[in-house]
């Protein structure tokens, strides 16, 4: 909560304001140190003097706090157009990868139709040693097309 | 003021260790490397042709190198991706 308070105020507040604070609560230390040795002012001097302690150590912590969050939004700033530039990479890569992919399928299925098209042209070659297909060789290839082992397929046609 | 000093130096220490997280958002594969793969294709009954089967085969060989064009689609898409997010450490 602490931090979030002082980061809240760090926010919103002038940085010059920071350094000013503990200027002049150090001018008011000085000033005060000289003040307690004039008798009509000493009373002031003695007073002036804490608080202007206390002036300057909050003025150098929220500056010093001032500067830190200036690394940090400069640091998160950079990491965020890290970030961007990585989404856009991969972005990029898997568009050329997609672009690849689609033409190497697009070629295997312009191969599987060319082969395609030669068994069609030697059909009736292909076919004249062999006018059927042994009905365990059609099983067994379904069985080995389907994975499935010794199982039963179904009955034989 | 020494101590005061050494008050407020040590009161800045606490600032210093705070970072900001900035995470990228999950990467998106290319929707042809989603999608479900096909079965193999089993000969029909009335297909009993040494041709048909040739035919039914070359088929199947041509899912299993689309599935392989996929698979090495995968394994690029991971390696490219890992290479970004390395990157960003």
């Amino acid at each position: 909560m602490f931090e979030l308070i002082v980061n809240h105020f760090l926010g919103n507040v002038p940085t010059w304001i920071f350094p000013f604070m503990a200027g002049a609560g150090f001018a008011v230390y000085i000033i005060s140190g000289i003040a307690q040795h004039i008798e009509p002012i000493r009373i002031y001097g003695l007073v002036a003097r804490p608080i202007s302690i206390v002036v300057m150590v909050v003025g150098v912590f929220l500056y010093g706090g001032a500067g830190v969050i200036a690394v940090q939004q400069q640091a998160l700033l950079e990491a965020q157009h890290k970030v961007e530039l990585a989404e856009q990479a991969s972005a990029d890569a898997a568009k050329q990868l997609a672009d690849n992919l689609a033409n190497q399928e697009h070629l295997v299925k312009g191969r599987n139709y060319g082969v395609g098209q030669i068994i069609a042209k030697d059909k009736s070659k292909i076919d004249r040693d062999c006018a059927r297909l042994n009905d365990d060789a059609w099983e067994d290839y379904n069985r080995a097309v389907a994975n499935l082992g010794s199982k039963i397929l179904g009955p034989k046609k | 003021m020494k101590y005061s000093i050494l008050l407020a130096t040590l009161m800045l220490t606490a600032c210093a260790n705070s970072t900001a997280p900035v995470l990228p958002a999950w990467p998106t594969a290319p929707a042809d490397l989603q999608q479900p793969p096909a079965d193999l294709t089993p000969l029909r009954p009335e297909q009993r042709n040494l041709s048909d089967l040739i035919q039914n085969s070359n088929n199947n060989y041509t899912q299993y190198y689309i599935l392989k064009e996929r698979y090495e689609g995968w394994q690029n898409w991971y390696k490219t991706q890992q290479k970004i997010w390395q990157g960003l450490q």
